[in-house]
């Protein structure tokens, strides 16, 4: 494991003027020269308090490379997490082929980062892994595990499970599955100045101030429960005992061209989530991918065989609740405090439901809700957020995570 | 979804789980699965005073201490740095390694069925521990996985209860290739509500089930793991002091039971029982009991809960608790009553079960009509309502089957009140402008100590059942050896459907009818008769109703005619004197109203090359009464085939001269009830003279039956009677014995 961290923390700092040591700071460009667009929105991150962590969120289209040759160009020697996107959301609002750049500042805020390779079922080990970092950091009165994962590298729920293991019920996770445009093929995760594919990387964030954290979806159950017969992983084989792929077309009354393209199908299933159940509340599922020679699905996160599933079903109006609702108790959690910053996870799926317009009305809503506070985040393939209960991945939501 | 059915669920996700992980991860697994099913922050199992695995604690600082003291004191809630306040619930996996699961969390209290979740996982884990010991085979646990899966599915699916535990004691019996496999759920009496008592097995055969229904959860070897709420092992079931003769031939050596639960009370046992006396059950074998017992208390608190649900709405609640017809109290709520009551069951307060069953219901269904059978059925649970004293209660089980329950009640009292009941009941009732007449058999069983409602009730029955047998209109108390005489009826059963497919057990046995005057055989009667391996010959009346029960009487029927009439034709062969030999073959009430009858009987008659005009055929006074027409659209077809027809019984019932007269029969026999007061009881010899009288005047000829002596015969001879049949000439015999009396018989009249 690789841990990357500067020098922070504990600077003999009373706390008393909390304001002047925590800065968030948000950059974004949407230049398409990439060592452009990472100085660009690198320095519109940096404030005049020491940098401890940048985060950055780029578009595929980039080359990696060269957009962090232009991050170092402007800052070094700082932590650095990140990953590519299916889109980048800042409060310019929603964009594709940009890069968004967020810096904490401030030793009001303590920070370790760490790496961790997915290596073949490991999952669970490399969330463990990264999860040490917060056992290295300066703890102060809030800290949460910030965490970017490539969720194209199996069972994400697995990774979610091993750091919580590791670093227990007192610390949040919180975080998101790097993107690729909606492709489905490869993800990249930003580490330092490394960019790297297959990774996990975390944040552990200590800070001064309240951490407000909430996950919404705005799906709901349609129609009879389905028995999950046959599954293991994220593949789903029969439901109902019968092939899983031949029932999910059918329940949905598929187009012909998702019944065999699978390009098709991917962009039919990105708004069409199955819901499995989990103590009495539905939790969502999404459809990546179909097996047309096997009959089977490919899920984003873990479908347990022996449970139940639904047909999951939202429109406009019931993922814009959500996102209010997320936004509303993330912020309430920080109390008195105005937000310094807010980090949102954003599932591609909702994205795909929303339409262009309905993005952007998305983001104005965040937006909105957060004030004068700067807002990052991006379109993900899997959310994660642990606060309370012990399930921490999700699929189709909005996750907020609010820094007071 | 409901609670239950989340919690069956996520059992069956955690047993899925199970199937297919290798041991090393097996506890790591449980606990995640463990924790994530009831959303608990912190889970932890614990093994003897290690902490093997958690979840929720930072793994550098795992407080083995405060886990292990969570174990010691089981508070419900506690603080938890990171958690705060958090609800603490734990449970035991294996009081052998000293294992524990322990979860708590911050979001609620847990509910009863999480409890049960709980332990129920606690018990998978445990079997999944000693598999992979044990059995080791990935196969053996998946396919335990799979059955058990598929066991949740039925419940989540709301399959009916019995459908479930069904399959519980099938898939009992397959994996632990037990010989037998019982599942017996009584009623609960604790909170109110209550299930009927159902049980289920595998591997038995019909009598074995209904005696086994019939026996009380608390008894016998299966009953201690009732009774001490916990699974019973033994490897010598005979040697066992509890352990219940169940007769036939099945002899049971291994044995093991284990309590079902609803909520923490027991409520059933599941049993297994195997012949093999080298068998022992391993320790997963009774793990993988207990793990079925766990899937019957889930379904059974499945159910329970679905009926709440039922019974939320008021009309629902009367819909589902009375009988629409009366309006009386129906099955399922008197049963509930009657289990709330035998609570209190004492010699001081004792309840009875009076069971009142209509006689001769049917056929004032079948020659009223339903219509009418409705109103009168409403009429009598009017009186009953009238009849009971206030704090008894009526229902009507279905059919013409009332129940009355009586609380606080002395024997002698209860038998006031059977008695009142049967008065009123007997009155005439009036349907339209009919005037139907009654009357009621009831049973009677009285409980002075606390027993199964369903026992109780069943006592009831059987005593209801000899009532009938003894007559009718009239009362009867439950004995203890009534139960015996119904195990000897499904035992007969049983050997009857051997005997029915083997065929040698059956014989048709021949009693010479004889010509009173000269002593010469006129023809024989032909008698069926069963040669049972154990119990030696039987006659007809010991088992032709039981035959007719299960519905197989045509085949014997056939069977007869087809021996008898060929005997006959070989007789008759013998001897020019004898070709005019008849033959008497008694038929059901099923045969004559079979349409194929006719053409059978041409069948036989002309297979056998004998003159129709001498094959007999008997029947009796009641099946003459069938009023759908059937009957006698049969009877006009065999008199067009030329054979005779003969009253069987003639005397004891309508004795309707339209019938003689409308159907044109050839004979009367003369009961035998009437032949044996002959020379002894002038009534009875006023009436053989008045039938003998009558069919002269029609024209019929006069068989007497059961002459057993001299002044019987002499008597006959005096009033006029020719023929006639009794053991003062021969007992029915085998055709070989018959021939040899033909013969002999023939050559002392020719002398």
């Amino acid at each position: 494991m690789n841990n990357n961290s500067v020098n922070d923390g504990s600077d003999g700092s009373d706390g008393s003027d909390e304001l002047e040591q925590r800065t968030i700071l948000v950059g974004s460009s949407t230049s398409t020269d990439s060592r452009l667009a990472g100085q660009e929105a690198a320095a519109a991150a940096l404030g005049t308090d020491p940098l401890k962590l940048l985060v950055v969120y780029a578009s595929p289209s980039h080359d990696l490379q060269q957009l962090q040759a232009g991050i170092a160009s402007v800052v070094t020697g700082v932590p650095l997490i990140g990953c590519t996107t299916a889109g980048e959301i800042a409060r310019t609002g929603p964009t594709e082929s940009s890069v968004v750049v967020l810096g904490l500042s401030g030793n009001g805020f303590s920070i370790r980062t760490a790496k961790a390779a997915i290596q073949g079922e490991e999952l669970r080990a490399a969330g463990s892994e990264v999860a040490r970092c917060v056992e290295e950091v300066d703890r102060k009165a809030h800290t949460v595990l910030f965490l970017l994962s490539d969720g194209l590298s199996g069972d994400q729920q697995e990774i979610v499970r091993g750091a919580y293991q590791q670093v227990g019920v007192a610390i949040p996770l919180v975080g998101g599955c790097a993107g690729d445009d909606g492709h489905m093929q490869v993800t990249h995760q930003f580490f330092g100045d490394e960019v790297l594919t297959g990774h996990v990387v975390a944040a552990a964030i200590s800070s001064d101030g309240p951490i407000g954290i909430a996950v919404r979806h705005g799906w709901k159950p349609v129609g009879v429960p389905m028995f999950i017969t046959e599954s293991s992983g994220v593949v789903v084989r029969s439901l109902d005992e019968r092939p899983a792929l031949d029932v999910y077309l059918d329940r949905l009354d598929a187009p012909q061209d998702a019944r065999s393209d699978s390009v098709a199908f991917s962009a039919f299933a990105a708004t069409r989530p199955i819901g499995v159940s989990r103590r009495g509340k539905e939790e969502v599922r999404f459809v990546a991918r179909a097996d047309f020679e096997a009959r089977s699905i490919h899920c984003f996160a873990e479908v347990p065989q022996g449970g139940e599933a639904w047909i999951m079903t939202g429109d406009a109006d019931s993922i814009l609740s959500a996102t209010d609702a997320a936004c509303e108790s993330a912020l309430s959690a920080l109390g008195e405090q105005t937000p310094k910053g807010v980090l949102v996870f954003d599932c591609i799926a909702r994205k795909g439901v929303l339409g262009n317009d309905g993005i952007t009305d998305e983001i104005n809503r965040i937006g909105s809700h957060c004030g004068t506070a700067p807002v990052a985040g991006f379109y993900s393939y899997g959310e994660i957020a642990r606060t309370e209960g012990v399930t921490g991945f999700h699929n189709q939501t909005l996750v907020v995570l609010a820094f007071g | 979804m409901s609670s239950s059915a989340w919690s069956t669920q996520q059992l069956a996700e955690f047993l899925e789980v199970f199937g297919a992980v290798e041991r090393s991860s097996l506890l790591r697994v449980a606990v995640d699965r463990v924790a994530e099913s009831l959303d608990a922050e912190i889970a932890a199992l614990v093994i003897g005073s290690e902490v093997a695995y958690s979840l929720g604690f930072p793994a550098n600082e795992i407080p083995t201490e405060l886990i292990l003291k969570i174990l010691d004191t089981q508070p419900a809630t506690m603080e938890v740095s990171g958690l705060g306040f958090g609800y603490v619930m734990s449970t035991a996996v294996d009081a052998d390694t000293d294992c524990h699961l322990v979860v708590i969390r911050s979001s609620s209290a847990y509910s009863r069925e999480e409890a049960t979740l709980l332990r129920s996982m606690g018990r998978a884990l445990a079997l999944a521990m000693a598999n992979s010991e044990l059995l080791g085979q990935l196969s053996e646990r998946q396919e335990l996985a799979e059955r058990l899966f598929r066991i949740q599915q039925s419940i989540s699916h709301r399959a009916p209860l019995q459908l479930v535990l069904d399959a519980v004691t099938q898939g009992a019996a397959e994996l632990l290739n037990a010989d037998i496999v019982g599942l017996h759920i009584t009623q609960d009496q604790v909170d109110g509500y209550s299930m009927t008592s159902m049980t289920s097995m595998s591997g038995v055969t019909q009598q074995q089930r209904m005696l086994f229904a019939a026996t009380p959860v608390r008894a016998g070897f299966s009953g201690r793991a009732f009774l001490e709420n916990r699974i019973v092992v033994t490897n010598d079931y005979q040697s066992e002091p509890e352990r219940i003769d169940r007769g036939g031939k099945f002899t049971s050596h291994g044995a093991m039971a284990a309590p079902v639960h609803r909520g923490d009370e027991p409520v059933g046992v599941i049993s297994v029982a195997v012949t093999d006396t080298e068998r022992r059950f391993t320790a997963a074998e009774q793990e993988v009991l207990l793990s079925f017992a766990q899937q019957v208390s889930l379904a059974v608190n499945d159910a329970n809960i679905v009926h709440q649900l039922r019974s939320s709405l008021d009309s629902a609640t009367y819909l589902s608790t009375h009988d629409p017809l009366t309006g009386l109290a129906n099955r399922t709520s008197i049963l509930q009553l009657l289990e709330k009551a035998l609570v209190k069951a004492s010699p001081e307060s004792a309840v009875a079960v009076l069971f009142i069953d209509v006689d001769r219901f049917k056929n004032i269904n079948d020659v009223l009509g339903h219509a009418v059978g409705d109103q009168v059925l409403i009429e009598l649970a009017d009186r009953l309502r009238s009849t009971v004293r206030a704090t008894d209660v009526a229902a009507r089980l279905g059919g013409d089957e009332f129940v009355v329950v009586a609380r606080d009640i002395s024997i002698k009292e209860a038998e006031e009140l059977a008695n009142r009941i049967t008065e009123v009941m007997a009155q005439p009732a009036t349907a339209g402008t009919r005037e139907v007449s009654l009357s009621v058999s009831v049973g009677v069983s009285v409980a002075t100590a606390v027993v199964s409602a369903d026992d109780l009730l069943t006592d009831a029955d059987l005593a209801m059942y000899r009532a009938k047998q003894h007559g009718r209109a009239r009362v009867v108390h439950f004995d203890a050896e009534m139960r015996d005489e119904i195990l000897h009826a499904a035992e007969l059963e049983e050997d009857l459907l051997v005997a029915l497919r083997d065929g040698d057990q059956l014989q048709v046995f021949y009693q010479p009818i004889m010509l009173l005057g000269s002593a010469q055989v006129d023809g024989f009667e032909a008698l069926i008769r069963w040669n049972h391996p154990t119990r030696g010959l039987l006659g007809a009346e010991e088992f032709v109703p039981l035959i007719e029960k299960i519905g197989h009487i045509g085949q014997i029927d056939q069977f007869v005619l087809r021996e008898a009439t060929l005997q006959l034709s070989r007789w008759q062969a013998l001897a020019p004197a004898h070709h005019t030999l008849s033959m008497a073959v008694n038929l059901s009430a099923w045969s004559f109203s079979d349409p194929d009858l006719v053409s059978i009987v041409e069948e036989v008659v002309r297979d056998s090359a004998i003159a129709p005009q001498n094959l007999h055929l008997e029947i009796t006074e009641t099946i003459m009464m069938d009023q759908t027409g059937r009957v006698a659209l049969t009877l006009e077809g065999l008199r067009n085939t030329g054979i005779r027809l003969a009253v069987d019984d003639f005397g004891t019932g309508y004795s309707s001269l339209l019938y003689l007269k409308q159907f044109a029969v050839d004979a009367l026999k003369i009961d035998r009830e009437f032949v044996v007061g002959l020379g002894v009881d002038e009534q009875a010899t006023a009436i053989v003279a008045a039938i003998v009288q009558l069919a002269k005047a029609l024209g019929l000829s006069v068989v007497a039956e059961g002459i057993e002596t001299q002044v019987q015969l002499d008597c006959l001879r005096g009033l006029g009677c020719a023929i006639g049949q009794g053991y003062l000439f021969a007992r029915p015999v085998p055709a070989d014995a018959a021939e040899k009396f033909l013969i002999q018989s023939a050559f002392s009249a020719d002398r």
